[in-house]
């Protein structure tokens, strides 16, 4: 009866207002490693995805109101040694970090429990990548050499000392910020999208995709920056935390829409 | 109304935090609810007190599945009689669509398993799924054309649900996953 009260308390809770949920699609993308023959394209429904990256301020609004997703008390089942560790105290940002920067070492498991305390979840990695293909004036700007290699750039330079502030540049074609350029994101399935269908039967990790002539599998081969976001979520474990990665929010396409 | 459920909130947070506080991450802080093959409620926990093995899987799951189950069963035959009786086994479905409890009993039935020691279950929350391989370190991928593509992983847990070991389910001997058993 508690957890039926409990969750209808959290599911009723609005998303922030400061974060909306900002429509992204429908649209068909052409994932870098096709999972099976079948899913060369992969055909997506609408869906929402939050302006921008969860903010050191809106995370610790959720900490407040959800005190065992603190440091100090949250079980290390779920989070490592870092967990949310630029802030000063359990409770407080401190001088270290602005409201306004993303929030980083942030776990999977954190991650996912702040987007279902109000009803919603972690994109797929396959919504991502769609929101993502978007540049300033287009949905699919893949074939864009200049817009891929300014990403790329960004790929390549160290992480800055200090994060900046969430929409610091131009929105997408969807209205969507900083998918490119500020922070890496965790996504929903981040652990199973390099799994081929024959595991079914091997029971195993396909890791030949990574490397020489398994990446031959890749359809999309130009797109360097898929691959390097695929082997960079495929290497984490869910309790991960780091420096660069926060995330955003998802939710399923409104109906109508 | 609103009193209320600030107090069950409240109620809520001091448990967690008595909780936490005990230091150890324990396979049981994902509080789960389950429903097992006698299509009964549990817990994630219903084998606190026990030494464990834990896996998921898929019952309409043409070949690795079965040798899933075989493995585990190797297992449980090489313990001694002392430790077989202690032993639990739970089996976490990825499908909640297909793996109702009859299945889940079919299943059981099929094998052979001591229905004591054994529970075929699927979490009532869907979205708890994703939770649990994310702990026992199980990849898992939703196939189109039906099924599910995981990686299979056997979880030793000991009496308070600590992870004493994950390891490949289909590669490492029987006598791996027991020596944590009996530690």
């Amino acid at each position: 009866m508690m957890w039926l009260i409990l969750s209808w308390v959290f599911v009723h809770e609005a998303a922030p207002s400061e974060n909306p949920m900002i429509s992204v699609g429908p649209g068909v993308l052409r994932p870098f490693y096709p999972p099976s023959e079948k899913e060369k394209e992969i055909k997506l429904e609408a869906f929402q995805l939050q302006q921008h990256a969860v903010t050191n301020a809106e995370f610790l609004k959720f900490i407040q109101l959800n005190s065992n997703w603190r440091r100090d008390k949250v079980s290390s089942l779920f989070v490592d040694s870092t967990y949310l560790s630029l802030w000063e105290t359990p409770v407080s940002l401190g001088g270290k970090v602005s409201p306004g920067q993303p929030v980083v070492f942030v776990s999977w498991f954190a991650s996912k429990a702040y987007c279902e305390s109000f009803g919603a979840r972690l994109p797929t990695h396959f919504e991502w990548e769609l929101a993502a293909t978007a540049t300033e004036s287009l949905p699919d700007g893949r074939s864009d050499i200049k817009w891929r290699q300014k990403i790329l750039d960004w790929y390549g330079k160290p992480a800055p000392k200090n994060l900046p502030k969430v929409m610091q540049n131009e929105p997408n074609f969807w209205g969507l910020y900083d998918l490119h350029g500020l922070i890496w994101e965790w996504v929903q399935n981040f652990n199973g999208i390099l799994l081929s269908n024959d595991s079914r039967e091997a029971g195993g990790f396909d890791q030949a995709r990574f490397c020489g002539a398994g990446a031959v599998a890749a359809s999309e081969k130009e797109d360097y920056p898929s691959f390097i976001r695929l082997s960079f979520l495929s290497s984490l474990e869910a309790s991960y935390t780091t420096k660069n990665l926060g995330f955003r929010c998802a939710k399923d396409g409104k109906k109508g829409n | 109304m609103k009193v209320m459920l600030a107090g069950l909130l409240f109620g809520w947070i001091i448990l967690a935090r008595v909780w936490a506080e005990t230091g150890t991450a324990s396979f049981y802080d994902l509080e789960a609810q389950l429903i097992d093959q006698d299509g009964k409620s549990i817990s994630l926990d219903y084998f606190r007190g026990h030494p464990v093995v834990v896996t998921m899987f898929y019952s309409s799951c043409p070949h690795a599945c079965p040798m899933l189950i075989a493995r585990l069963r190797a297992i449980e035959a090489k313990l001694n009689p002392v430790k077989r009786l202690e032993t639990r086994f739970l089996l976490i479905s990825f499908d909640p669509k297909l793996d109702t409890p009859a299945a889940l009993l079919a299943l059981q039935k099929r094998h052979g398993v001591e229905p004591s020691r054994w529970r075929f279950a699927t979490p009532k929350l869907e979205s708890k799924i994703s939770d649990i391989a994310a702990v026992l370190g199980i990849k898992f991928r939703k196939v189109p054309e039906g099924g599910f593509s995981h990686s299979s992983i056997f979880g030793v847990l000991d009496e308070n649900g600590m992870i004493k070991y994950r390891g490949e389910a289909l590669q490492e001997e029987p006598e791996v996953f027991i020596k944590y058993l009996v530690k």
